[in-house]
C-alpha cells in the first residue's frame, strides 16, 4: 500500500467513480420516470431490503469499534497470556464473554475475527462470535419481555443453554486448526492492515474502524438484498398446509430465521407472533438465527470462506433442531 | 482509501439523521427498535469524525475496487432516492396471510388500549378469541371508523372488500398483516388494490366472524406510520 504523509491530496481512479456515479444516476433516473418503482414487487423487496440493513448497521459498526478498541488498547501480553491457557478453558470462557457483549450477531464477526488475529485460539473465538448474539444482556432481557405471560423464563433459559451449546461444539468442530488456516487471507490493502499507531490512538481506531464498517457493511447490504429477495420468492403461505410436526415446524422456522435475517436483539418479538409453531419450533428460530442467516452467510464466507458457511450449517442445524425437540417435550 | 471508506460513514451517518429528524423511519423500522435509529446517529457520527481524523492523518491511494465498495454501501439510499416511501400492500398481505386471511405464521396482535377507536387488528383478533372481543368491546352494531388500504378489491360497485394493515415487531421484514371483511356501501365505487380507504360502518357479526358494513368508503391518504 502506497502513503502519502499528512498531506489530505488521496489518487482515485477518475474513471471508474465517474463511471459508477453517472450510471448510479441513469438508474435512479430510470426507474423514477417509468415509474418501474410503483410495482408492489419492487416496493415490497426495496422496503424489506432498507429495513433489514438499517436494523443491522449500527450493530457492524458497534463491532468494529469493539474490534479497532480491542486492537488499539488490549495490550499483546494479554493475548499472549490467553493464549497461553488451555483450549478447554479458552472455549468456556469465551462463552462467559460473549455474556458481557452487547452485540448482535454482525457486530461480533469482526470482534471475533480481531481476537483470532491476536492470539486467541480459533475455537474460542469462534464460540464468542456465535455466543454473544444469544447470550447477551439485551437479548435474554428482549426474549423474556417478549414471552412474558408464555413460559418467558423456561424461553430465556432455553435460549441461552441451547445457544451455548451450538456456540461450544461448533467452536470446536470448526475452529480445530490454526488462525491461518480458518481466517480468509485479505486482499493486499484491503481491511487488515499492520499499525503502528504512530498517527495517534484516535486515528489508529477511526482507520481500524473505517476498515471494518466498510469490510462488513457491504457484505450486509448484499446479504439485505438476497434476504429481501428471498422474502419475495419464498412467501410465508407457502406453509400453508403442511403438517406441522415439531420437526418440521422447527425445520421451517430454522429456515425463515434463515430468511428473514433478522438482529437477535428484537427477533425474540417476532418468534413469539409464530403462534401456529409449537414453542421448540420458536426456540429453534432463536437459537438458529443469530448462528446463520443471509446476511451471516456473506460475512462468515467473506472473513472465513465459503466451505465455512456449510460446515458451520452442518453442524449447527441439528443441534438446534435436537435441542429444540428436546426443549418442547419438556416445556409441553 | 481512507478517505473513500470515511466517506462511506458521513454518508450514513447524514442519511441516519435524515430518517429519524423526518419521521421516515417509522417506515422501516418497529417500535421496540426505533432507538436503532439514534444509537446509529451516534455511532456513525463518532465513526465519521474517527475516519475523518484518519484519513487527514495517513492518505493513500484509493483502488477502483475500493470506489465500487463505497457504491455497494451507499445502494440502500440509492434504492429508496428511486424507490420514495415504499409500502408493503395487496401483494405482502396475499403472501404473508394463511388460509381464511389470517397471518400464516401466526400473530400476537399488538397491545392495544381497551378503551381504544377499534381498528383492523381487533375486528381480525375479535374473530379468533371471544375473549378478545369482549375485552376490546368489538360486538354487534358497533360503530368503526378504520383507516386502511385495500388488499382485496370489490368484483364491483358496492361490492365486498378487504381492508389491511400491518404491523411490525422488529422491522418491516417481520411485517405482519391484518384484514377486515368490508361489505361494501350500495352504490358506491369499487376502491382500487392497495388504495388507501377510511370506512364508516357497522360492526355486524357473521358467524364467528366479525365484518363492516360500511355506511360510507372514502379515498384517503396512507398515515405517515402506515403500521399498528
Amino acid at each position: 500500500m502506497t502513503t502519502v504523509p499528512a498531506t489530505l491530496s488521496v489518487r482515485v481512479s477518475r474513471a471508474p467513480a465517474a463511471g459508477l456515479a453517472a450510471a448510479a444516476l441513469l438508474a435512479v433516473a430510470t426507474i423514477r420516470l417509468t415509474g418501474a418503482g410503483d410495482g408492489a414487487a419492487v416496493q415490497n423487496v426495496v422496503l424489506v431490503f432498507a429495513s433489514i440493513v438499517m436494523e443491522a448497521l449500527p450493530f457492524v459498526l458497534l463491532g468494529a469499534f469493539v474490534s479497532g478498541l480491542i486492537e488499539v488498547f488490549v495490550p499483546e501480553r494479554w493475548f499472549a497470556a490467553v493464549g497461553r491457557l488451555p483450549v478447554r478453558l479458552q472455549v468456556p470462557g469465551a462463552v462467559v464473554g460473549g455474556m458481557a457483549f452487547p452485540v448482535c450477531e454482525c457486530g461480533s464477526v469482526p470482534v471475533a475475527r480481531r481476537l483470532i488475529l491476536r492470539g486467541v485460539h480459533p475455537a474460542a473465538g469462534l464460540t464468542f462470535m456465535l455466543a454473544a448474539p444469544v447470550l447477551n444482556p439485551v437479548v435474554l432481557l428482549s426474549t423474556f419481555v417478549a414471552y412474558q405471560g408464555r413460559d418467558a423464563v423456561a424461553m430465556v433459559v432455553g435460549r441461552a443453554a441451547l445457544g451455548a451449546v451450538v456456540a461450544m461444539t461448533a467452536g470446536w468442530a470448526l475452529g480445530g486448526g490454526r488462525a491461518a488456516r480458518l481466517l480468509v487471507r485479505p486482499r493486499s490493502g484491503e481491511h487488515d492492515h499492520d499499525h503502528d499507531h504512530s498517527e495517534g490512538r484516535a486515528a489508529a481506531v477511526g482507520s481500524h474502524v473505517a476498515a471494518d464498517f466498510f469490510f462488513m457493511g457491504r457484505l450486509v447490504v448484499l446479504g439485505g438484498a438476497l434476504a429481501a429477495l428471498a422474502q419475495l420468492a419464498v412467501p410465508q403461505n407457502a406453509i400453508s398446509g403442511v403438517l406441522l410436526s415439531p420437526v418440521t415446524g422447527g425445520l421451517i422456522l430454522m429456515a425463515f430465521a434463515f430468511v428473514l435475517s433478522l438482529c437477535s436483539e428484537a427477533d425474540a418479538f417476532v418468534a413469539v407472533s409464530f403462534t401456529v409453531f409449537p414453542l421448540g419450533a420458536q426456540l429453534a428460530f432463536l437459537v438458529f438465527g443469530p448462528v446463520l442467516d443471509v446476511k451471516l452467510a456473506l460475512l462468515y464466507g467473506a472473513t472465513f470462506g465459503r466451505g465455512f458457511v456449510l460446515r458451520l450449517a452442518a453442524v449447527a442445524a441439528p443441534i438446534a433442531l435436537v435441542g429444540s425437540l428436546w426443549f418442547g417435550a419438556v416445556v409441553q | 482509501m481512507n478517505l473513500v471508506r470515511a466517506s462511506a460513514l458521513v454518508a450514513w451517518a447524514l442519511f441516519f439523521a435524515w430518517l429519524w429528524l423526518s419521521g421516515a423511519a417509522d417506515r422501516y423500522v418497529g417500535p421496540r427498535t426505533a432507538w436503532v435509529v439514534p444509537f446509529g446517529i451516534l455511532l456513525l457520527g463518532a465513526a465519521a469524525v474517527l475516519a475523518c481524523l484518519a484519513a487527514t492523518s495517513r492518505s493513500d491511494r484509493a483502488r477502483p475496487r475500493d470506489v465500487i465498495g463505497l457504491a455497494v454501501l451507499l445502494t440502500p439510499m440509492l434504492a429508496l432516492v428511486a424507490v420514495p416511501e415504499p409500502d408493503l400492500g395487496a401483494l405482502a398481505v396475499n403472501q404473508r396471510s394463511g388460509p381464511g386471511g389470517v397471518p400464516a405464521l401466526g400473530s400476537a396482535p399488538p397491545p392495544r388500549s381497551p378503551s381504544g377507536p377499534l381498528s383492523v387488528v381487533d375486528l381480525q383478533e375479535a374473530s379468533r378469541s371471544a375473549e378478545y372481543a369482549l375485552r376490546r368491546g368489538v360486538r354487534d352494531g358497533r360503530r368503526v371508523e378504520l383507516l386502511g388500504f385495500v388488499s382485496r378489491a370489490a368484483s364491483g360497485a358496492g361490492g365486498d372488500f378487504d381492508l389491511a394493515r400491518f404491523s411490525i415487531f422488529c422491522c418491516a421484514a417481520d411485517a405482519v398483516p391484518y384484514v377486515a371483511r368490508i361489505r361494501g356501501a350500495a352504490g358506491a365505487a369499487a376502491p382500487r388494490v392497495d388504495a388507501w380507504v377510511r370506512v364508516r360502518g357497522i360492526v355486524r357479526r357473521e358467524g364467528d366472524r366479525f365484518v363492516v358494513v360500511a355506511e360510507r368508503v372514502t379515498t384517503d391518504r396512507a398515515p405517515e406510520n402506515p403500521y399498528l
